[in-house]
């Protein structure tokens, strides 16, 4: 009898720890992310700079393009006033079967440009944006003018030195491709595209330097990829249509080959980006499932090294799956603290902190970091910045920061407004406070809701920056579980483009 | 052919007595023969714009004007036909190579050095010279000759894009086993050196934007470790009064 008392004892103790391990889980991804923030300091002494010349290789830039008059013409004239020679530089725009004045913009300015700015059609399109890029590879492989090739969309606006920037990296024979920081470049940018700026700070400018130095790329900017003519030979000569994540799968492609991929973070493209939380999910529902697909098809290279390639170290599959599978993560947390909540409340409030203190610290060092990275777009959106996880969660931030002052000013607050301070209120604002970390995505998913609904679009960017806009886009990752899990179809969502982007 | 002009007098004095014997036993035609078929090889490897960008070198190195150059050759060469091949709008033959070379002091010892054969390896993507050697990305042409200019410069220990002049031997090994014809290979390799002399927008050629820019970018990237400093020691020192304070 004691015997089973003592299993049930020992059962009930596993059970307990085991929903705390579930709720350190929600530490993952912010911890994951401060390492490879801490990371980039390496970045000073392990970066490619050592081995750059100036390198002027024959470039034909592949602008694919679907109704994209409004811009496609003065893409083409910044193009043309790149820095680069412009014996070595021709411009190649794949009209994706258009139906508006693209042809007609593409083919004057092909005119005005004879030899320089060549005009593809295909006859049908809507196909995606890979198809349209391997109709152009096809005619520029086929023959040799072209020694290295410069992906790009048509609204992107390259700085005139960011071109040569990329190609000096070709000096290095290992390296296959190159990327360079994209930011959001829209004037006047709205509260998306101000979030999407520092967003991109992060994960490009920052993350994509840590990548540098672990010697693994996720993925190349699809606005942004140069390769060597060898590499792209070496890959197949093709971009992958099976997916929605061409950009990744020719960055992995181009690994395995054994090329390096480089990021260069002083070579600067500006980029329009979607303005609104519809354009937002469009666009990242395509990435996350493609991201999906692309953890599937590689499953066999996940935390394997390889003297071949970096993919397969540790670092680089945690970082991925700390990303990959962050709403799992979040979910299990909260529900892990809920049932702890009933089971354990002491041992369950011990587990918040630690959980709040934790990503409290990552919060604040990945913040102020990014702010300083690039201190012109820091300086746009700060307070994007301070509301990336949303002003709930930064109010458990700032609880985990300032225990005492807060408690104090809560109730204070509480007591004000004539909301009772009692034990089983404050019960409920902890379960609240539990439930929050799942919960804030339902929150963003509303969002998404009610801008959809005419009387209350106003609401949506308010939901944004109470529930989070990471919240958001875990909620997006969330739905591309569900939609890879259904095989629902893959359509290619342009985002819609305005022609405002422009260089400071 | 790195001689100085009183070493280039001196040559012109042999040359016009080709029965002497010299001390390494050969007579001086026997010697003057040998150094014309060197300038000769070397000349038919020599852009004459890069030939024009070596001379500019040297005679900027001396704080020299061209009309200088002129007054030195003694009546040899023109002001004029001085400034055209400093331009590159020549073609010059071994000997007038040889010459001008001496008059502005062409340090050739760097640019074309004794050394091994070159060996190409297509099947190991590898260019070798003695024990220096240099692997390629594809056996794509335009690879292999980037991996030789690569090689060349490290075995000499020259500044990439500094003045190159290429061996012949070299090339018939390249043409050979690329099966690439002669000036066409030239061509492109001419084209690759000289992508340090093209000139910028801003008026700077890509060395000198290239040197400033790779400068610039490295302090961005210390700047970031600096930057990363200050961010942990926020983190640290709010650390510290939140257990000092607010617990």
């Amino acid at each position: 009898m004691s015997m089973l008392r003592e299993a049930v004892v020992l059962a009930d103790m596993v059970g307990r720890w085991t929903l705390v391990v579930l709720v350190m889980l929600g530490v993952f991804p912010l911890a994951t992310a401060s390492y490879q923030f801490a990371i980039i300091g390496l970045h000073a002494v392990r970066n490619h700079y050592g081995k750059v010349e100036p390198r002027f290789p024959r470039v034909a830039i592949l602008v694919p393009a679907w109704n994209e008059a409004a811009v496609i013409g003065s893409s083409i004239d910044r193009l043309l006033l790149l820095d680069y020679p412009a014996d070595r530089l021709r411009i190649y725009v794949v009209d994706d079967a258009s139906t508006d004045q693209t042809p007609d913009v593409v083919i004057a300015k092909g005119q005005e440009n004879p030899g320089q700015v060549v005009h593809l059609r295909r006859k049908k399109g809507g196909e995606g944006k890979a198809h349209t890029l391997n109709h152009g590879l096809k005619q520029i492989l086929a023959n040799d003018w072209m020694q290295a090739l410069l992906i790009m969309d048509a609204d992107v606006i390259y700085e005139p030195d960011s071109l040569r920037k990329m190609t000096r990296h070709f000096a290095d024979p290992e390296v296959g491709a190159v990327t360079a920081y994209i930011k959001e470049g829209s004037r006047p940018a709205n509260w998306m595209k101000r979030f999407i700026a520092y967003e991109y700070i992060t994960a490009q400018a920052a993350v994509r330097r840590s990548q540098n130095v672990l010697g693994a790329m996720a993925c190349l900017a699809g606005g942004a990829q140069l390769h060597t003519r060898a590499n792209l030979e070496k890959i197949g000569g093709q971009i992958d249509t099976s997916s929605l994540a061409e950009d990744t799968f020719t960055t992995f492609k181009t690994q395995l080959a054994g090329n390096k991929v480089v990021f260069d973070g002083n070579a600067t493209v500006w980029a329009e980006e979607p303005a609104d939380i519809d354009g937002l999910w469009k666009q990242r529902l395509r990435w996350a499932r493609g991201n999906v697909q692309v953890s599937f098809r590689y499953k066999k290279l996940w935390f394997r090294p390889n003297p071949g390639h970096r993919l397969g170290s540790f670092s680089f599959g945690l970082s991925w799956f700390c990303l990959f599978l962050m709403p799992i993560f979040m979910i299990l947390a909260s529900a892990s603290l809920t049932a702890l909540f009933f089971i354990d409340f002491p041992l369950s409030w011990a587990a918040f902190k630690l959980l709040w203190i934790v990503n409290a610290i990552c919060y604040l060092f990945i913040t102020t970091y990014t702010l300083m990275i690039d201190p012109d777009t820091g300086r746009r959106t700060w307070r994007e910045a301070v509301g990336f996880p949303g002003l709930i969660s930064l109010a458990m931030i700032v609880y985990a920061w300032f225990p005492k002052p807060f408690s104090w000013a809560m109730l204070g607050t509480m007591e004000l407004i004539h909301i009772p301070t009692t034990g089983p209120v404050l019960r409920l604002v902890i379960l609240f406070a539990y439930v929050w970390l799942a919960g804030s995505m339902l929150g963003a998913w509303a969002a998404k809701l009610t801008e959809s609904r005419r009387r209350l679009k106003w609401l949506s960017p308010i939901l944004v920056y109470i529930c989070g806009y990471g919240p958001l886009l875990c909620a997006v990752t969330f739905t591309s579980y569900i939609k890879e899990a259904r095989g629902a179809e893959m359509s290619w969502d342009k985002t819609e483009k305005t022609g405002q982007v422009s260089m400071p | 052919m790195g001689q100085n002009r009183e070493d280039w007098s001196g040559l012109d004095a042999m040359t016009s007595d080709f029965d002497s014997s010299l001390a390494d036993g050969r007579t001086a035609r026997e010697a003057h023969e040998e150094e014309v078929a060197a300038v000769q090889r070397v000349e038919s490897l020599v852009p004459p714009a890069r030939f024009g960008a070596l001379m500019v070198e040297c005679r900027s190195a001396q704080g020299q004007e061209i009309a200088d150059m002129a007054a030195r050759s003694n009546g040899l060469f023109t002001q004029n036909y001085l400034e055209k091949a400093e331009r590159g709008e020549l073609t010059l033959d071994g000997g007038l190579i040889g010459q001008l070379a001496g008059l502005y002091e062409v340090d050739a010892g760097p640019v074309v050095p004794l050394r091994s054969e070159l060996i190409l390896d297509l099947d190991r993507q590898e260019l070798k010279v003695g024990d220096t050697a240099m692997s390629f990305n594809s056996i794509h042409v335009e690879d292999v000759l980037q991996g030789y200019v690569s090689l060349v410069y490290k075995l000499r220990g020259q500044q990439p894009g500094s003045g190159l002049v290429l061996r012949d031997r070299d090339l018939d090994v390249l043409s050979a086993s690329l099966s690439y014809n002669e000036p066409e290979l030239r061509r492109k390799l001419d084209a690759m050196t000289s992508d340090f002399d093209i000139r910028l927008a801003d008026g700077r050629t890509a060395r000198e934007a290239h040197e400033e820019e790779v400068a610039a970018d490295q302090r961005v990237e210390w700047g970031l470790l600096v930057k990363e400093v200050i961010a942990f020691c926020i983190v640290i020192a709010l650390l510290v009064a939140r257990q000092m304070w607010f617990v």
